[in-house]
């Protein structure tokens, strides 16, 4: 049984993207998020589930999201949905994610001088 | 890698959450914590149940899938951090704040909200071809007192509305609202609009400002905040109160 850790990389911006776009899809409540993040990625990305949840108390409070009670089978869920400013957050930041990863793409193909920058063995 | 073995779900499942409430501390605000604790709660009897759904090899427990208690609340102070100035300031938001907002309040919707219901009074007498200068005293008056009224109760409802919603967004606890509330009370408390009716021999006078309460209506200015406060806090803890033993006993009925 290996205890896991919340991913480094998950913390450091890229859930405001997953969970911004995910919840654009439809309206979730905290578990059922990490499990559409785990269904979209094929469970590829590790991270404290525990830790979606302030993000998401963030994005509320900055207004790209917003949350409503819900009765759920016999329990009351905190249900969150993207908000007209969340909608414009998600396109910033994907077209910036896009900016990146093309970027890194550009270096991995070996940039502008056209010399590779990762050795293949 | 370490694995953990305890000696009943329940007592996990207390012992996390407890350890998680001293970790937050006072680090993020109470509204945060107590709906992040309950959040985690709920999550943890989705993520029991989810393991009894699984055949028994299912390897991984609730608390290796939520995350340590610590790392969860470095992530929540880490988040709060992130939030603007206002919502990182508790006394300038909730204190100076209300004192700033109310009179821009009276201005913009008291005396922007009165010349634009004149202006539509105005315009409905043009379509329906009455003309305003032929309206006796009396109709004038009474207009002019319909006018004047929502000025005595609109904008320090917005203010405590907005204070209200403020906190919520900004999960703060029920002193931040009630102190921005309350100093809205006291402005709606000893504002006066006193409106002398226009006769045949004079013209109407209206005057604003702020004076000892002198009558009923000045109470009820400041009731009307106050009740705007005590609802929303009313509605907010009430749902608190009954999430959090609810999702917890639903986390330890699961075990």
């Amino acid at each position: 049984m290996t205890r896991r850790t919340s991913n480094p990389d998950f913390l450091n911006g890229v859930p405001e993207l997953l969970l911004l776009e995910l919840l654009a899809r439809r309206a979730m409540y905290g578990y059922e998020i990490v499990q559409a993040i785990r269904a979209a990625t094929a469970g590829r990305l590790e991270f404290g589930e525990g830790c979606i949840y302030p993000v998401l108390h963030r994005l509320e409070a900055s207004g790209g999201l917003a949350s409503r009670r819900e009765e759920c089978g016999g329990r009351t869920r905190i249900v969150y949905r993207v908000t007209a400013t969340g909608k414009k957050r998600l396109e910033a930041s994907r077209a910036s994610w896009r900016q990146v990863a093309a970027a890194i793409e550009a270096v991995l193909q070996g940039g502008s001088n056209g010399e590779p920058q990762i050795a293949v063995v | 890698m370490e694995s953990r073995k305890s000696p009943s779900s329940d007592g996990v499942s207390r012992h996390w959450h407890d350890e998680l409430r001293r970790e937050l501390g006072r680090r993020v605000p109470p509204a945060w914590r107590d709906r992040l604790l309950e959040e985690l709660a709920d999550h943890w009897s989705d993520l029991q149940e989810e393991t009894k759904s699984m055949d028994a090899a299912s390897p991984i427990s609730p608390q290796d899938r939520l995350g340590s208690p610590q790392t969860i609340a470095a992530a929540a102070v880490a988040e709060c951090r992130k939030l603007g100035f206002f919502a990182r300031r508790p006394l300038v938001t909730y204190v100076a704040g209300p004192i700033l907002l109310v009179p821009v309040a009276v201005v913009v919707i008291g005396f922007a909200g009165t010349f634009a219901l004149g202006l539509a009074l105005e315009c409905s007498f043009w379509l329906f071809g009455i003309d305003s200068l032929k309206l006796s005293v009396t109709v004038e008056n009474i207009i002019a007192q319909l006018l004047v009224f929502p000025l005595r109760f609109l904008p320090f409802a917005f203010a405590a509305w907005f204070f209200c919603r403020l906190g919520r967004r900004h999960g703060r606890g029920w002193q931040s609202v009630l102190a921005a509330c309350t100093i809205v009370a006291l402005y709606a408390l000893f504002f006066t609009v006193t409106l002398t009716a226009r006769t045949a021999d004079h013209q109407g006078l209206l005057m604003i400002g702020l004076g000892i309460p002198k009558h009923l209506f000045n109470f009820l200015q400041a009731a009307i905040p106050l009740a705007i406060a005590l609802l929303f806090l009313r509605t907010t803890a009430g749902a608190a109160r009954r999430q959090l033993p609810a999702a917890l006993s639903q986390s330890t009925a699961a075990a």
